[in-house]
């Protein structure tokens, strides 16, 4: 019973699941003609919507899974530096729920209602602002790593990103346009047939990924690899 | 068209698919001709991915130094198009888990998609159940959901990294802009790196800074390398396979081109 409940059945649902999505991507046409096809497309439309909604059902586990975490943090932390910011994220994360639940959109209190947006703009998009430009800096130490002329490839790196800068300065735009020349050739030929080999690889190998999770040789995604 | 009007519109298949159908059912029927080959006795020879077989070092080395072992998946999810590089995290991760379990290293797993949370922490016991050592799982410490924000997971996966210092860190999945983010501050706290996605802009990150990188469909094959199945051996090699019938389609295809004839186009597009 155990191994039909955990295993068999499973992996029949996701098989059925998987040859209907990929029934209903060969078979079903933009512009519907027969009734097979329609069924096909109501019962795809239907599992991908069971999809959305249980992703979004479990982002409910989360809450549960940080709370429990920043719980603990708070009571084993010995002083109040270290509780700090486990109590401030229960602070921000009521004040979120509250104004999510209760402010928009406009349904119960309206006192709170312009106040989601206001978060979102004023709080939430410059820290995020914040946090992407500090990107640079890793950027800038990652390339002063990386540009040294250790090896031939190392120095070939070196070279193609020296030059990938200057492309970008007005002086060598002006005074030495091969550099131009050179980097969009550089970007339009070896840089995209190296781009596109990774590409075309990547993408036969989800397919063969797919395969094996639809004959179920790929148990991963159920919590066991037996 | 050329190709349109051959006997299998009889199949009433969506016009510009049919390749797609043709190579999808190929590639099924040589991956299960290639499993009954390997029952047969024949084993294929195969390289072997550098970044997989260090996995073992990686926990050898936090268990020399005492301290724990970080991965992430990326704040990607089971449902979307970047879930086949979730599940290819995930097979790295049961392994790692493994290995953390043999070994009695702890291991926290940084997780941004609630999808992945219970996925993750019934692989993490699992692992344990393996090794015989159930009682000493902890999966509400090890497994943690930080938030679905990119940069606000960013920062907390970089928080984690300067607070807890692993000796080691294992990032496979979809990474967008925070993939530089991750690896600059690993690489800064001194821990030894493996990194893999399929997303092309963020290999070059991954390349200069991590010790290890798994690169596109080396991820892909991840979940076979590691289990070693037959299925999943067959299916490696007729992932290499197809690749080198791909690769033989571009050659023909570039000549055709050259040569002034559109017909390889129209197949394409088929």
């Amino acid at each position: 019973m155990s191994v039909l409940y955990r295993r068999h059945i499973p992996l029949a649902i996701t098989f059925i699941c998987g040859l209907i999505i990929l029934l209903q991507f060969f078979f079903v046409p933009a512009n519907i003609t027969e009734p097979w096809q329609s069924s096909l497309q109501y019962y795809g439309v239907t599992l991908t919507n069971w999809a959305n909604l249980l992703a979004n059902f479990i982002i409910g586990f989360g809450v549960v899974n940080i709370s429990l975490i920043h719980a603990r943090r708070i009571m084993r932390a010995k002083s109040w530096v270290d509780k700090f910011y486990s109590i401030w994220l229960f602070i921000v994360m009521a004040a979120f729920i509250v104004v999510g639940l209760f402010g928009y959109p406009r349904m119960w209190w309206t006192p709170l209602a312009a106040n989601w947006d206001w978060l979102q703009l004023y709080v939430l998009t410059p820290l995020d602002a914040t946090v992407y430009a500090s990107l640079v800096f890793y950027m800038a130490s990652g390339c002063y790593r990386a540009f040294r002329a250790r090896t031939l490839e190392g120095a070939a790196l070196l070279v193609v990103g020296f030059l990938s800068i200057m492309y970008k300065t007005p002086l060598f735009q002006a005074y030495a346009p091969w550099v131009i020349k050179t980097i969009d050739w550089i970007a339009k030929y070896p840089a995209v047939g190296a781009y596109r080999g990774i590409q075309v690889s990547a993408a036969l190998g989800a397919i063969l990924l797919g395969i094996r999770t639809l004959i179920g040789v790929e148990t991963g995604y159920l919590g066991r690899r037996d | 068209m050329p190709f349109n009007g051959l006997p299998l519109d009889v199949l009433q298949i969506v016009a510009g698919r049919y390749l797609d159908l043709v190579v999808l059912l190929v590639i099924w029927v040589v991956t299960i001709l290639g499993v009954n080959m390997l029952k047969r006795g024949w084993t294929p020879k195969w390289r072997k991915i550098a970044g997989l077989e260090a996995l073992e070092e990686v926990v050898g080395r936090a268990a020399e130094m005492g301290k724990p072992v970080h991965f992430t998946p990326g704040y990607g999810g089971l449902t979307g198009t970047t879930s086949p590089q979730v599940v290819a995290g995930l097979a790295v991760f049961a392994e790692l888990a493994k290995l953390c379990a043999r070994y009695d290293v702890p291991i926290i797993c940084s997780v941004g998609d609630p999808t992945v949370l219970g996925v993750a922490a019934e692989l993490y016991k699992q692992a344990y159940m393996a090794e015989g050592k159930i009682d000493r799982a902890r999966p509400e410490e090890a497994i943690r959901y930080l938030t679905g924000s990119q940069f606000a997971f960013a920062s907390a996966v970089a928080g984690i990294a300067e607070r807890e210092k692993p000796a080691g860190n294992v990032m496979v999945g979809p990474f967008w802009a925070e993939s530089m983010m991750f690896a600059e501050v690993f690489y800064r706290i001194g821990s030894i790196q493996i990194a893999g996605t399929a997303r092309i802009y963020q290999i070059p990150f991954f390349a200069i800074v991590c010790d290890y990188v798994i690169i596109g469909d080396e991820m892909f094959a991840t979940g076979a390398y590691l289990t070693k199945e037959p299925y999943s051996i067959s299916s490696i090699f007729v992932q290499d396979l197809v690749k080198i019938f791909a690769l033989a389609l571009t050659i023909v295809g570039l000549i055709a081109i050259h040569l002034g004839s559109n017909v390889f186009i129209e197949f394409l597009k088929w």
